[in-house]
């Protein structure tokens, strides 16, 4: 198979998934990246030859801290923000096909938030594309404005942090007829509850408002749950569970998980996600903790199975996500030297 | 459910009997078999106390008064009482032995082999000689004794902080000992066996657990201290540091190496490396992490040796139950060095079945680190003294060196751990069963007990160096 069917065949499916086979393409894409990723090959060649979609050997994602995997010359490299092991070693993903990632990217956002076409004011409080070229949610937070934003307001995250008062001042100009969809870090939205609670302020997003978080706590001092998010959420914009998505995603990764609500979290029908006994490499039973391995066709780029150290669970209804696993800390005296 | 044991030791009168706690949680929110407090204390059939701040304050007023007591006891009589004790902590059918041999595996999921191992080692080093060495050695006519010592334990190894309650009864300071979630069990066994023994020691001590980090609990055993012995990770260290004790001294998180010799590269040598990396899981920080060997044509064959015992120990002493998080810190470990070797670094991996326990040899020349639970790194080195150059890298994080060689060669071990201000150097066999004199992070067993001892810098932990 050429190098452009792989490429045809999987934009296509991300557009049409009853286009062709998940199993044939995951082992297309694999063969597409064995047969022109060194480092990739020598990684498979240490496992058995996969025969099936589920056995193609998943990489470690501390694997991009290492090395660099890319299958064809890549048109960017996003970087991650190095928060979790300082700031010298930091993921690096090269993304030959940009075009793939965008396709990938807004089509799993119109499949979980808003539909293709649908345009509505945005505030925004993430990284973009200009302000952080190498962030690969910097890519994604500029192709969803420039897809669905009806407004052009610049990001209320500068320099890495929220600008509390002309966000105030924003969410009090709101036209209370007009719903707009708030994206943003969960630090940021978490930062403008504890600027706006001692004030005793709190603001009404118009109905059919939509909030859209990623992140996490990074960047916040502690660590909430998820229900506790919502709660501040509700209190700050008046935001019901049901208003506000959660976007999962990861720099080594094209494409993107959803949650709405405290529901677990869906795939996009071009990713496979998987829970994963770290001592078997199995997956663990329904409802067991292990960490999350996700198989990514939009990844044709660099590898097309990543294996993460994201805690989750799988539910009859999707993937709940529970973070990093827990600092990954050995309980007893550590050394903690070079890691 | 297992008959319920006292998991704390209050004297009579001074609170009232304590209830069955239920408020015990998780701290990090997510439920987790192995790490989850409440179902594996209340399977093992604890009874927690339930305290408040103002508890914490009554308790320390009473025990601080306690002092002239105990040391109306003549030091001798404190020895021999303590003797006595140990004694029959060595004897197999003595009961609280029995006990903490059924319970202690229920509650740090080490095998009943292992805690066995851990009373005898604890046991045999506070016999009557060496207690009196200790404090020929440390204490003189001078000794003021401080009021009261608060020890926060950890509860990594079973017994770990005992040492520093019979140094506290030595010096003649009574003891308020917070026990550590993971293993609330064992210091409290040691008070009762000891109030059985002589109801004025028993006065002198006070063992109950909480849960770390509560600011109220914690500020107000602190402020009641005059001294406080504080053991665990470096963030534990620092959050107590927040209440200002009066006198801190920190047990933070210190790792140890083994030295082999290329004369003791044999089939024996590796059974005693196996044995140390076992026990204990390397949750010790006299535990092993790192081996430096003296690189031969018999290195190869020897690190299969190391990994043929440790399968071996998979039988006779099972590794205790991983978190989800240890799991896959060994994973993590694993993966990262089978890499880096794939992409032709100096290393190799090797390990059992399900990568269950593993030898990493490193010769990349970076610092090797390891996850613990049976993740031994090997660091094959062209002479003994090649091993300074890494551990300069962490002088003064290193708790005791390990030498498995001729006696010939013991200056080169003494040169090694020089280098890295290890307080520790002994035979490789004897890592994890110090002496009771051992200065553990480099504080006196028993000086520190002064009201006027000279305050001790916060040794370099293992974490803080990074």
């Amino acid at each position: 198979m050429s190098s452009t069917d792989i490429h045809a065949r999987i934009r296509r499916y991300i557009a049409d998934p009853t286009s062709d086979d998940f199993g044939e393409l995951a082992l297309a894409a694999h063969h597409y990246q064995y047969t022109r990723n060194d480092v990739y090959r020598r990684f498979v060649d240490r496992h058995p030859a996969p025969q099936r979609w589920q056995e193609i050997p998943a990489v470690p994602a501390l694997a991009f801290k290492e090395t660099d995997l890319e299958s064809a010359p890549a048109a960017d490299v996003f970087l991650s923000s190095g928060t979790t092991h300082g700031p010298t070693r930091r993921a690096r993903h090269h993304v030959p096909d940009l075009a793939l990632y965008q396709h990938s990217a807004l089509t799993g956002f119109q499949r979980a938030v808003l539909p293709a076409g649908a345009r509505r004011p945005f505030l925004v409080a993430a990284p973009e594309r200009h302000s952080h070229p190498q962030s690969s949610l910097g890519a994604m937070v500029t192709w969803l404005r420039e897809a669905h934003d009806s407004t052009a307001e610049p990001s209320l995250l500068l320099e890495g942090a929220v600008e509390c008062e002309r966000f105030a001042t924003l969410l009090d100009a709101l036209d209370p007829g007009q719903p707009i969809l708030v994206l943003a870090v969960t630090a940021a939205l978490l930062h403008l509850a504890d600027y706006a609670d001692p004030r005793g302020r709190s603001w009404a997003l118009p109905a059919g408002s939509l909030v859209v978080d990623t992140g996490g706590c990074k960047g916040y001092a502690e660590q909430l749950e998820r229900a506790a998010i919502l709660a501040r959420y509700r209190t700050l914009l008046g935001v019901e569970t049901s208003q506000v998505i959660n976007e999962y995603g990861m720099t080594e990764m094209c494409s993107q998980l959803y949650a709405r609500g405290e529901e677990p979290h869906r795939t996009p029908p071009w990713v496979r996600s998987f829970v994963i006994d770290p001592a078997t490499g199995a997956e663990t039973p329904l409802g067991h903790l292990g960490i999350l391995r996700h198989l990514d066709l939009a990844n044709l780029g660099s590898v097309v199975c990543l294996q993460t150290e994201d805690m989750g669970r799988r539910t009859e209804a999707g993937i709940e996500i529970l973070g990093r696993v827990a600092g990954a800390e050995p309980r007893g005296c550590s050394l903690l030297l070079a890691s | 459910m297992s008959t319920p044991v006292s998991a704390y030791h209050l004297p009579g009168g001074i609170i009232g009997p304590p209830a069955r706690s239920a408020s015990w949680r998780s701290t990090h929110g997510t439920p987790d078999p192995v790490s989850d407090g409440d179902a594996t204390l209340i399977a093992a059939g604890l009874d927690l106390p339930e305290l408040s701040p103002a508890a914490l304050v009554e308790v320390s007023e009473r025990l601080r008064a306690t002092g002239p007591d105990l040391r109306q006891i003549p030091v001798e009589e404190r020895i021999a009482i303590i003797d006595r004790v140990a004694a029959r902590w060595l004897t197999p059918d003595f009961p609280l032995r029995r006990l903490a041999v059924e319970r202690l595996p229920l509650v740090t999921g080490y095998p009943a082999r292992t805690v066995s191992l851990a009373l005898d080692h604890l046991w045999g080093a506070l016999r009557g000689g060496a207690l009196h060495d200790a404090v020929r050695a440390e204490l003189d006519d001078a000794h003021a004794p401080s009021g009261l010592a608060l020890h926060i334990l950890s509860g990594n190894v079973p017994g770990a902080g005992v040492f520093g309650m019979i140094a506290a009864l030595l010096a003649g300071v009574p003891s308020f000992v917070k026990t550590a979630r993971r293993e609330p069990l064992l210091p409290a066994l040691v008070a009762n066996s000891l109030a059985a023994e002589d109801a004025r020691i028993g006065a002198a001590l006070a063992v109950a657990p909480w849960i770390g980090g509560d600011p109220g609990l914690d500020g107000a055993a602190i402020a009641s201290a005059d001294l406080v012995l504080a053991y665990g990770r470096s963030e534990s260290l620092t959050e107590i540091a927040t209440h200002q004790p009066a006198r801190l001294l920190s047990f933070g998180p210190r790792v140890s190496v083994g030295l082999v010799a290329h004369e003791a590269l044999d089939r024996h040598t590796a059974a005693l490396v196996a044995m140390q990396v076992a026990l204990f899981d390397q949750q010790g920080c006299l535990s092993p992490q790192l081996l430096f060997v003296e690189d031969t044509a018999a290195t190869g064959r020897f690190v299969e040796a190391v990994l043929g015992e440790l399968a071996r120990l998979e039988t006779t002493l099972p590794r205790a139950p991983l978190s989800l998080a240890e799991t896959t810190a060994g994973w993590r470990h694993l993966e990262r060095a089978r890499w880096r070797a794939q992409e032709g670094e100096h290393l190799s991996v090797h390990a059992g079945p399900d990568d269950r326990f593993s030898i990493v040899s490193d010769q990349s020349g970076t610092i090797p680190t390891s996850p613990l639970n049976r993740h031994l790194v090997v660091v094959p080195i062209p002479h003994l003294g090649a091993a300074e150059r890494t551990l300069s890298q962490i002088a003064d994080c290193v708790e005791a060196v390990g030498y498995a060689g001729p006696t010939a060669r013991l200056p080169e071990a003494v040169a090694v751990a020089t280098t890295c201000n290890a307080p520790r150097l002994c035979p490789l066999e004897r890592m994890q069963q110090p002496p009771f004199a051992w200065r553990q992070s480099g504080h006196t067993r028993l000086g520190c007990f002064g009201a006027s001892a000279t305050p001790v810098p916060a040794p370099r932990t293992a974490t803080s160096a990074a």
